[in-house]
């Protein structure tokens, strides 16, 4: 063959704009995956491609077999001991950056141009491992379209199309391919449990509520703005000031550190809770927190959600940790009260102060209490004194002395936030031998205008304290609340002052901002109720709308098989009815028959050959067939370019001769 | 000889006549029938045919036998460097006795030209006679002059890597309707001319098969050659594959395509068939299409490319 087909074997046979797309194509899949690499992978894989990229287009060699399997034993290595090992969602995507790099490096063919698409296809899956978010997928379907369109290119014989050109009909395959897709996701036998269910990294899901509280040591407060859960109320919500999410109860003080004790793992005696006044029922969603804690609004009632119980500290728990967004439904009372006495243990744990600790503290807390007339007017005595003297509530206060940090507080700084006035509370409590525990977890929420729900965020962690009061039980005082009452009465984010850092910035402060804010979690907790939140239940629960009552997983494939099948069969009939050619020259199809019956028989029938010259060809070779071929022939071209008024004549010729025609 | 029957597309007597012409071409250079049939269906589509190939392979005896043989007034010029348009056109020139200028024609004024070797003129004067071939006309003083009908020019052109050549772009290249070579001469023409036949004295003791009124008739008749939408068909697709091929680049242009669809129509006329059937196309295609593409793989001749394009395209 003298002129070149577009292929020939040499490495710069690749054009260099189809190398471009490629690498383009990559970068796009790298890009959010970019904050979990090690900082030298993606120089490196630029470094990589800009090398091919080079070679493309200024001629030169690749580098040698030698040089790219050291180059690979290196970069193995180098992946290996960076991320202890190469498993794990990390150390697997490291791997597969670098040795994506590495593979331009060897890049000669189309196939290869394919092979390393194909890898970006797989990159933008492993994307989803780490996040589910709806502007990851947005980015991810513009990531796609970028890699078809590549792939589209770099398949191309000949001269690439222009790019809006491949992109528009890359963009097309994308959209006759949607139906197939939410086909598939909408009907697709669906496990319990979220598809992504891959073992979390420890420390996964982040939290504002923590075991462990020290006050004074840092400003530990949690200022993130992501979301903790959402709430639904059935009918109206209770007013924020009255919203006491509970979390972890700390009731173990060591002078400085407040921790959880053993209490918490025993379960809560249900006949000694008497709740009054009017229910509150809701839905929380709640957002994965790695820990096996459930938020409820104080105090939640019986029927509790399946594998859930309240332990002794009336914290709501799971039997395992919350790795994924879990849903809920509670019914609390507000109102409630602890009946029956304190054991002696407990009554130990709860006035426990160490030898010697905050002794400021306990001198003051001795010398109040024997001012008071009893145990009540001793805690309104101490309120008194948070609101009356000037105490600070301030999101960054100053560190405390850690040898006696409630003394310091009271007694010099008088600045801190919940969990200063809520430890140093306690610590007076305790040192009057009133039984006192801090509990932790949310205060308060932000209604959504748009979606006649709550949510509450990391930044709405707070503390408070429970004391128990002889005929009482355990009651709930909040310090905070008599220092900065606006704080319970309108929410944390509405009450920072001046000069505090405020979450969220200055978004709150204009009020179409927030809306935005606020239309925005609407949009992500839609998503993930209905799209990472499409369960068993959900898929169920669609089905039968349509009357399909619990299929089972093959009733569901058959199904999916029915539409998709159904599509794909319109839209071939729609493509067969737009992209028929115009004629069908019945003198062709003929001519075809007659071509077909030639190579049945072991004769070479090349495209470009014209039917006489094919005629003359095999009747030279074969002169036995001669006469028929050239009957045939001398028909077909009659019919087909000849001038001729006897068009159906010359075709009916041509089918009696074809017909007859045994080579 | 008859009268060219302008009846009939293509009528028995016309057959005879193109066979004929053909046979006394043939008995003059040797083992050169596709060329020679190439170099009569130019003329037939009234294009203008160029011949490339090395000194001394019988370019100037072919397009002298042409000229005898259609009956055509030939006149030759021999292209040089320091050739100027005026020496091919013609001239005005005073003249004493009637006190005026009067235009003296040039060379041009003929029915057959041999351009020989027109690559060794400057650009000036190739350009010049690329004019007059493309209007037919001279113009001096503001007075045009029309050339003869028929007329023909044979351009010769030696292969561009010889010294001392301005090569003619694909643009001017355009202008011819077609390109062919020689090659060597058979062993039979060979061994009769080292026997000292010469064709110069063979081509004066030949008769006209021709007369002029016959040839333009002939030439009437040639776009009257049927084309079906099937030919049509393939003949697209072979111009949209040449379009697709990157060393092709551009591809054929539209006007390349209708010199392909004339020189096909010629060509099926001098094989006697009243409608263009593809073989007519591929037989015509080297010589038509090659020339006016910028070709820049130079591994293989011409024709091996022009080969290999027609044995990609299928016949639709």
């Amino acid at each position: 063959m003298s002129v070149p087909r577009q292929q020939s074997a040499g490495p710069q046979a690749l054009e260099s704009s189809a190398i471009a797309w490629v690498i383009g194509a990559l970068c796009m899949t790298l890009l959010p995956h970019a904050p979990y690499l090690p900082v030298w992978t993606l120089p490196m894989f630029l470094l990589t491609s800009g090398w091919r990229f080079w070679i493309a287009m200024h001629g030169g060699e690749l580098p040698s077999r030698w040089i790219r399997l050291a180059l690979a034993t290196a970069g193995f290595i180098l992946v290996y001991t960076s991320q202890r090992g190469i498993n794990g969602v990390a150390a697997g995507t490291t791997l597969l950056v670098v040795m994506i790099g590495l593979k331009m490096l060897e890049t000669r063919t189309r196939r290869d141009n394919i092979l390393l698409l194909v890898l970006a296809y797989f990159l933008i899956l492993a994307s989803f491992l780490r996040e589910q978010g709806p502007v990851l997928a947005a980015y991810e379907a513009l990531a796609t379209w970028a890699v078809t369109t590549s792939l589209l290119q770099v398949t191309r014989h000949g001269r690439l199309l222009a790019s809006r050109e491949a992109l528009r009909i890359a963009g097309q395959f994308m959209l006759q391919a949607l139906p197939v897709m939410l086909v598939l996701f909408l009907l697709f036998p669906r496990i319990p449990g979220p598809f992504w269910a891959l073992p979390k990294a420890s420390g996964a899901g982040v939290s504002g509520l923590s075991e462990e509280m020290s006050p004074g040591t840092l400003a530990q407060l949690s200022l993130s703005d992501e979301v903790a859960f959402r709430v639904n109320f059935v009918g109206q919500s209770p007013p924020t000031s009255r919203l006491y999410w509970r979390g972890p109860v700390l009731d173990k003080f060591d002078g400085r550190n407040w921790s959880r004790s053993n209490w918490s793992a025993l379960p809560a005696d249900m006949a000694s809770l008497a709740y009054q006044g009017p229910a509150t029922d809701y839905t929380v969603s709640l957002m994965p927190n790695g820990k096996p804690w459930l938020l409820a609004l104080d105090l939640p009632s019986q029927p509790l959600p399946p594998n859930a119980r309240l332990n002794r500290q009336l914290q709501l728990v799971s039997l395992k940790p919350v790795n994924d967004r879990l849903s809920y439904t509670l019914r609390s009372y507000l109102d409630f009260q602890t009946l029956g006495p304190l054991s002696k243990r407990e009554t130990n744990t709860y006035t426990y102060l160490p030898e010697g600790s905050n002794p400021r503290s306990q001198a003051l807390a001795r010398q109040m209490r024997g001012q008071a007339a009893g145990n009540a007017d001793f805690i309104q005595a101490v309120l008194r004194k948070f609101n009356q003297e000037p105490y600070v509530y301030t999101l960054t206060p100053r560190l405390l002395d850690m040898r006696h940090p409630s003394d310091d507080f009271l007694f010099n700084t008088r600045e801190g936030f919940c969990e200063y006035y809520a430890s140093s509370f306690a610590v007076l409590m305790r040192a009057a031998g009133i039984p006192a525990r801090i509990v932790t977890g949310y205060q308060g929420g932000e209604a959504n205008p748009f979606g006649d729900y709550m949510v509450v965020r990391q930044s709405s962690a707070h503390a408070w304290t429970e004391v128990w009061l002889q005929g009482q039980g355990w009651t709930r005082v909040d310090p905070t609340a008599a220092v900065a009452p606006e704080r319970i009465e309108l929410g944390l984010p509405d009450s920072l002052r001046l000069g505090d850092p405020m979450p969220g910035g200055l978004m709150r402060s204009v009020a179409i901002l927030a809306d935005i804010r606020m239309a925005w979690d609407l949009a992500n907790a839609r998503w993930d109720e209905f799209v990472l939140g499409y369960g068993p239940e959900l898929q169920m629960d669609l089905l039968s709308r349509f009357g399909l009552n619990m299929p089972s997983p093959v009733q569901l494939v058959l199904v999916i098989f029915a539409l998709v099948g159904g599509f794909l069969l319109l839209l071939t009939l729609y493509l067969a009815r737009h992209y028929r050619p115009q004629t069908r020259d019945r003198a062709l199809v003929l001519y075809r028959r007659f071509i077909k019956k030639l190579a049945k028989a072991g004769y070479d029938t090349p495209m470009y050959e014209s039917p006489k010259d094919l005629a003359n060809r095999i009747g030279r070779q074969h002169p036995r067939i001669q006469g028929q071929l050239n009957l045939v022939v001398d028909s077909y071209l009659i019919a087909r370019y000849r001038k001729t008024d006897r068009y159906e004549l010359a075709l009916e010729q041509l089918r009696k001769a074809v017909q007859d025609f045994k080579p | 000889m008859s009268q060219a029957n302008t009846g009939a597309v293509n009528s028995a007597e016309n057959l005879a006549l193109l066979d004929t012409a053909l046979a006394t071409l043939n008995r003059i250079i040797l083992d050169k029938d596709r060329q020679l049939r190439l170099a009569v269906a130019c003329l037939l589509a009234r294009g203008h045919l160029l011949i490339e190939d090395m000194p001394g392979v019988g370019k100037t005896t072919l397009a002298h036998a042409l000229a005898r043989i259609m009956g055509l007034s030939y006149q030759r010029i021999q292209f040089t460097s320091d050739l100027l348009p005026a020496d091919i056109l013609g001239a005005s020139i005073f003249e004493q006795d009637s006190q005026r200028f009067r235009f003296h024609k040039g060379p041009v004024f003929t029915q057959l030209m041999l351009a020989d070797e027109i690559n060794r003129a400057t650009p000036k004067t190739q350009s010049a006679l690329l004019e007059v071939m493309e209007e037919h006309q001279v113009t001096a003083d503001g007075e045009t002059f029309p050339l003869p009908e028929p007329f023909f020019v044979v351009g010769t052109q030696n292969p561009t890597s010889h010294i001392g050549t301005f090569p003619l772009p694909e643009s001017q290249l355009d202008r011819f309707l077609m390109r062919i070579s020689l090659g060597f001469p058979g062993q039979a023409l060979e061994r009769e001319l080292l026997k000292g036949n010469d064709r110069r004295e063979m081509i004066a003791e030949t008769a006209p098969v021709l007369k002029t009124e016959q040839l333009l008739a002939l030439q009437k008749l040639v776009p009257g050659i049927h084309i079906s939408s099937a030919l049509l068909d393939y003949l697209q697709a072979l111009v949209l594959h040449t379009r697709q091929l990157p060393q092709l680049a551009p591809g054929m242009s539209p006007r390349a395509a209708i010199a392909l669809m004339r020189a096909a129509q010629a060509w099926a006329m001098i094989h006697g068939e009243n409608a263009v059937l593809p073989e007519h196309v591929q037989a015509v295609f080297p010589g038509v299409a090659m020339h006016r593409m910028a070709v820049t793989d130079y591994s293989s001749s011409p024709d091996e490319q022009a080969r290999a394009i027609i044995e990609a395209v299928a016949i639709p």
